[in-house]
């Protein structure tokens, strides 16, 4: 079970998405990039996305391309907001410290 | 991957997307198109889709518990708020949706069993009633005259008894002796026979090349020397040996009895029905010179 953080349930998933956001704070990823991180399904994958999003953790934006252009759709990039890397941070610290944030 | 399992998978993507919340649909459609694009396998791809549908059930039920506002799926920033009222968490509404689907698959299954599984009573037994009566059982005649007991048993009838005249003494008779049987004998069986076999040198008995006498050599005297022999059933002398015959050499008949002493030890002894017992025989030492 996991515990709630602010408005995110902390889950070993959760962590695990929040995890590979950290390695790059800037960096913008798509599901799909986040997905060949992490290796969680896209049914577990989308609604953590979603939660951070809401919780105001993740911020997202759709890929600046013509799809017609690019013969492609286009995608969705989330990246962490100044909240989301101080509360991650946080979480992560109190796992390193053995208490539970 | 063909086309039509291609087209197949698109159509269970914007399926799943249609079963979110309308106001994540249309972004949900085109991010999970995209980013199923990113997979390169059918299998993937199909995999990616019904997580897809999966995630539209779970976002659904969050979205109408924490009462998500998403305010479009225009180009840009989304905004989002929260309510943090929340009265029954994701978890537990799935639990409870769970539950009662196992609860209405059950009651279906009571139903549905209880029709086919309906017990069959076996036909009753109709008593049949027999119109012919009887036949009389006839008893034998009794003497009216005699007891019942005498009626249905007729007890043999003995002679009656009468005491002897002289008194019955008792006759002690005795018995003929058994004759003894002699020992080695049972019965009338033949005395059983003991295999004997007699014991000589052993394969490790000292060789007579290593005893011929110097003198015997050079003057070529050769012969053979029968001696007496006692040995015990380690194979082991048990008293010097005694020349019985000669070689017809003085020194070949010494070196002989030497011969016989130094093998002490490497003698067979002689055994009864395979057992080594202690006994003497007469044993030959050859004394020959080869070129």
């Amino acid at each position: 079970m996991g515990k709630t953080t602010g408005n995110v349930r902390m889950s070993l998933q959760t962590l695990r998405v929040l995890e590979s956001f950290l390695e790059n704070p800037l960096e913008q990823m798509s599901g799909a990039d986040v997905h060949q991180r992490c290796r969680i399904a896209s049914g577990t994958l989308y609604p953590i996305l979603l939660r951070l999003e809401s919780a105001g953790w993740l911020v997202s934006r759709w890929e600046s391309i013509d799809p017609s252009a690019a013969g492609r759709p286009r995608r969705r990039l989330y990246r962490l907001t100044s909240t989301g890397l101080k509360r991650a941070s946080e979480v992560f610290a109190s796992f390193n410290r053995g208490v539970l944030a | 991957m063909s086309q039509t399992t291609g087209a197949l998978i698109i159509a269970l993507v914007r399926r799943a997307a249609r079963t979110a919340p309308s106001s994540l649909s249309a972004r949900l459609e085109e991010e999970w198109l995209a980013d199923m694009q990113e997979r390169t396998s059918g299998l993937s791809r199909l995999r990616f889709a019904v997580g897809c549908y999966w995630a539209s059930v779970a976002i659904g039920l969050e979205h109408r518990t924490a009462g998500v506002a998403v305010a479009s799926a225009a180009p840009g920033n989304v905004s989002l708020s929260v309510e943090p009222a929340r009265f029954f968490s994701s978890r537990a509404v799935t639990f409870g949706l769970v539950l009662s689907l196992h609860a209405a698959v059950f009651g279906v299954l009571m139903m549905v069993g209880t029709k086919l599984f309906t017990p069959v009573e076996p036909p009753a037994i109709q008593p049949r009633v027999i119109d012919q009566p009887l036949p009389p059982i006839t008893a034998p005649p009794m003497d009216p005259h005699r007891s019942f007991v005498d009626n249905i048993r007729e007890l043999p009838k003995l002679p009656p008894w009468e005491p002897p005249e002289e008194p019955i003494v008792p006759k002690i008779v005795n018995d003929p002796p058994v004759p003894l049987q002699p020992p080695g004998t049972i019965g009338n069986l033949p005395p059983r026979e003991i295999v004997r076999v007699q014991g000589g040198a052993g394969p490790t008995f000292p060789h007579p090349g290593d005893y011929y006498p110097d003198a015997s050599r050079r003057l070529e005297e050769q012969g053979a020397a029968v001696l007496r022999v006692c040995v015990d059933a380690a194979g082991r002398l048990t008293a010097d040996p005694v020349g019985t015959e000669s070689s017809g050499s003085g020194r070949l008949d010494a070196a002989a009895i030497k011969l016989a002493k130094a093998g002490s030890g490497h003698y067979l002894p002689t055994t009864e029905d395979g057992r080594p017992v202690a006994a003497c025989y007469p044993i030959k030492i050859r004394f020959e010179l080869r070129n």
